[in-house]
């Protein structure tokens, strides 16, 4: 049996490996937690599998979810993965602002505090 | 009013970059007999922080700029820690009367009620550009869907509140959606609230700072987001 590979057969499935390598690398340094390193892996893990097998996965992922033709069913599993992202860093953000405006607001309360003191 | 209420009450003015006005927006108020002003600078630019301490009014400076929210937030705080009884909201960009401060408290101790919002539609001489009609029309709307009660002026920045309030109100958000917020916040947890007219005066300087059509879809949206997606 021939197997011919595209290029981006080999590109893909080296980049993702890399980014696997990072996610385990940030959970060594504690920059990351066990399911951010395990969703990340998983992630990376079926991009590899797609360009790999892109027939037989986007056939499965179209017959998975009802949709005609293999090219839907990657452009609508994308846009999910991207919306899903999408609330992830919305959600990410307002957590941020939320505690730099705490911070702010204690801050200027103790310096108008100690302010007073001083008088 | 009596010596002793106006003793207790804070006068809160959050601002940002307010500086050419504020001056005479705290004057107005001490003419009136209030002598408890705190000014909440906003991370302004200007000398909004050095006129405040210039006209006697307590200062509390955001090093960064957060929004009318936090600053809001943060004289809340302020009056709880220094146990004021009652505390009135007023913008600093000299569009409410110092007069109303008055009218406000009143309502609030006669009517027994814990919250006073400013109405500015219920004063018939006030005159609004369509635009502001139009956003504080669809405002109003969003606001009620989430409360039990009908209130026409949500989006005015006068109010007044007791310390019953104050202990059950914490903003959450930073932008100009904290003016529907604290309503819902109020009506959810019981607490009662009325209306009072007043009055405003409009001018170039004050439309150009507060709240336009663009910024008020944008608050609809953030205020929408914010009650059906809590994180």
């Amino acid at each position: 049996m021939k197997i011919t590979l595209e290029v981006y057969q080999i590109l893909v499935p080296i980049i993702s490996i890399v980014f696997i390598l990072y996610a385990f690398k940030q959970f060594n340094d504690l920059k990351n937690t066990l399911f951010e390193t395990l969703f990340w892996t998983i992630f990376w893990f079926f991009i590899i599998i797609i360009a790999i097998f892109p027939e037989k996965t986007t056939e499965f992922l179209a017959n998975l979810f009802g949709i005609k033709s293999n090219v839907n069913a990657i452009i609508f599993f994308g846009l999910g993965i991207l919306f899903f992202f999408q609330f992830q860093m919305y959600f990410g953000l307002k957590k941020q602002n939320n505690t730099i405006t705490s911070l702010v607001r204690k801050i200027a309360l103790l310096e108008q505090k100690l302010k007073n003191k001083k008088k | 009013m009596k010596k002793s209420i106006k003793n207790n009450t804070l006068i809160l003015i959050p601002v940002f970059n307010e500086g050419p006005v504020l001056g005479k927006v705290i004057k107005s108020i001490q003419a009136k007999g209030f002598d408890n002003i705190l000014v909440v600078d906003d991370g302004s630019t200007d000398s909004t922080k050095k006129v405040a301490e210039k006209n006697n009014a307590f200062v509390v400076s955001h090093f960064l700029n957060r929004g009318a929210g936090a600053a809001t937030q943060t004289g809340i705080d302020f009056a709880k820690e220094y146990q004021y009884e009652y505390l009135v909201i007023i913008d600093g960009d000299g569009q409410h009367h110092a007069s109303d401060i008055i009218n406000l408290l009143d309502k609030l101790i006669k009517t027994d009620s814990d919250m006073v919002i400013g109405n500015r539609f219920m004063n018939k001489e006030n005159k609004f550009p369509n635009s502001r009609i139009i956003y504080n029309k669809i405002a109003n709307l969003l606001t009620c869907l989430f409360c039990n009660n009908i209130y026409t002026d949500t989006q005015s920045g006068f109010r007044a509140f007791n310390r019953t309030a104050l202990y059950q109100i914490n903003i959450q958000n930073d932008g100009f959606e904290f003016c529907s917020d604290v309503i819902i916040m109020a009506d959810k947890k019981g607490l009662k609230i009325t209306e009072a007219p007043i009055k405003v005066t409009y001018n170039e300087y004050s439309l150009n700072k507060g709240q336009n059509l663009f910024m008020g879809i944008k608050t609809g949206i953030k205020l929408i987001l914010g009650k059906l997606i809590k994180y």
